[in-house]
């Protein structure tokens, strides 16, 4: 076992530990923690794949931007008295349950029959992700941009309006 | 091996940080007590050297009080979380040609993402000490650290075209060989990111995080003992980590001339990079909290686009 595999099962243990914390924890406070700190194991296994920008996004994107969002959502709300107890149907339950089983077992369909390349340890760049971004992609790129662009001024069209 | 290597650096950065910050404390009051004509802490030690290490020693034996209505696991995660990525982005600067951490390709864009989950410590803070100064401290503090990032970051994509490259030692290289720091062709940028760089550090005149006249202490209005003591490290070791970052952006890493060491160089214009910071606090008064977002969405962060867009039309008019 090389250290590469040791730090692999120490990311994945942390992220897939946090992510079942989100869900078993108690108080709202806890679970946007353990959520941060899954997106960072996340972005730490992104490392380890040689995919350093992918990797830095993600903690900028995820643990700067989005828990961010989540503990403003959770102090701008009603949390104290609000619990997450074990309280959904049976029915439920089922659903839940069939929803998942059936997602993990796409998932790995999905991993075991793709053909990942075993050899030569690759590390991406961000001229290649660049050059990608605005050359092949560019169409794509600029539309996203505008729909980022309209959701934001739709969302301070929505405040506004509340606040008269 | 290599990971021995790795921990014997990062431990031995720590041990020099640790120094680092104590005496940064210390040079912070001592040129605020000769701007306002006072001698400044003189009582231990000789000139007051060890005037901090007394303030430690003082803080870790204190009572460690957790408030009772407070969310403790993250109370006791907050300072930890605060000074965390503040140390972690000491893994990409480079100190001199031979001496220095990581060499990724990608070494600014580490820098500028690891350094923003610092607001999650900030943010953790305030609202776990159940307190109203904490929490409107820490509302204030994202609020301004998430403004401010935006022209921090836009500033330093100028040298970035320039350069054509996000790797430490490459900017510094780039200096080398144009023969002038980057100071020189991107005044506008270094101006906006020494103002920016203060925001984000909460330091004074941005200090309205902690602002003690109208909220106590800011995000940790309740924290003492060892715990405060973390908050303190926390942002000495940032405020150290961004005059790092603005020494290898803008006033050329190690370069200069050969009759001292390269890693002397660098540390000194750190130092000089501080000394500004602490002059600006004993100067001026503190801004309002409108003033402070109207001058970043509005003058800082135009400046910081103007600035992109001129080095870029330059850039492809030299070639």
């Amino acid at each position: 076992m090389n250290t590469q595999m040791i730090f692999f099962i120490i990311l994945a243990l942390i992220a897939i530990v946090c992510a079942v914390l989100i869900m078993a924890l108690e108080r709202i406070s806890h679970r946007v923690v353990s959520m941060a700190f899954s997106f960072f194991a996340v972005a730490g296994l992104y490392f380890l794949l040689g995919a350093e920008f992918i990797g830095i996004i993600q903690v900028m994107v995820y643990v700067g931007a989005i828990t961010i969002l989540f503990v403003f959502g959770m102090m701008m709300t009603e949390h104290r008295n609000v619990g997450f107890g074990p309280d959904p149907r049976k029915g439920q339950q089922i659903l839940g349950f069939l929803g998942a089983a059936t997602l993990l077992g796409v998932l790995l369909y999905g991993i075991f029959s793709m053909d990942l390349p075993t050899e030569q340890p690759y590390v991406g760049t961000v001229e290649a992700i660049g050059l990608e971004l605005y050359g092949h992609y560019f169409i794509a790129f600029l539309g996203s941009g505008f729909l980022l662009t309209s959701a934001l001024i739709g969302a301070v069209v929505i405040a506004r309006k509340e606040v008269e | 091996m290599d990971y021995l290597i790795m921990v014997i650096y990062a431990v031995t950065v720590m041990g020099v940080l640790l120094g680092g910050v104590t005496f940064a404390i210390l040079a912070e009051r001592k040129v605020i007590g000769a701007i306002q004509l006072r001698p400044g802490p003189n009582r231990h030690g000789p000139w007051g050297l060890f005037q901090t290490i007394a303030d430690v020693m003082k803080l870790l034996m204190k009572e460690d009080v957790i408030p009772a209505k407070a969310d403790k696991p993250i109370f006791v995660l907050a300072p930890v979380l605060a000074f965390a990525p503040a140390f972690s982005v000491m893994a990409v600067l480079v100190y001199s040609s031979s001496i220095g951490g990581a060499d990724i390709n990608i070494g600014v864009i580490y820098f500028l993402g690891v350094s923003s989950i610092t607001m999650l410590g900030v943010l953790m803070g305030g609202w776990s000490s159940n307190n109203k100064y904490a929490l409107l401290g820490s509302i204030r503090g994202v609020a301004q650290m998430v403004s401010y990032e935006l022209p921090l970051i836009l500033s330093i994509i100028g040298i970035i075209i320039l350069v054509g490259s996000l790797n430490i030692t490459d900017i510094v290289n780039y200096q080398a060989e144009m023969g002038m720091w980057f100071i020189v062709p991107q005044f506008l940028a270094f101006v906006v990111y020494m103002i920016s760089s203060i925001a984000e550090l909460n330091r004074s005149p941005f200090d309205l995080p902690e602002a003690e006249s109208e909220l106590v202490a800011g995000f940790f209005t309740e924290y003492s003992g060892f715990r405060f003591a973390f908050f303190m490290l926390a942002e000495y070791t940032y405020a150290i980590a961004i005059a790092a970052l603005a020494t290898t952006l803008f006033l050329g890493g190690w370069l200069g001339p050969a009759f001292l060491p390269g890693i002397v160089w660098f540390l000194l214009k750190v130092c000089a990079v501080m000394f500004i910071w602490f002059w600006l606090t004993a100067t001026l008064p503190r801004a309002r909290v409108d003033q402070l977002m109207n001058f970043g969405w509005k003058v800082l962060i135009p400046l910081a686009l103007l600035n992109i867009v001129v080095t870029a039309v330059i850039k492809v008019w030299m070639g």
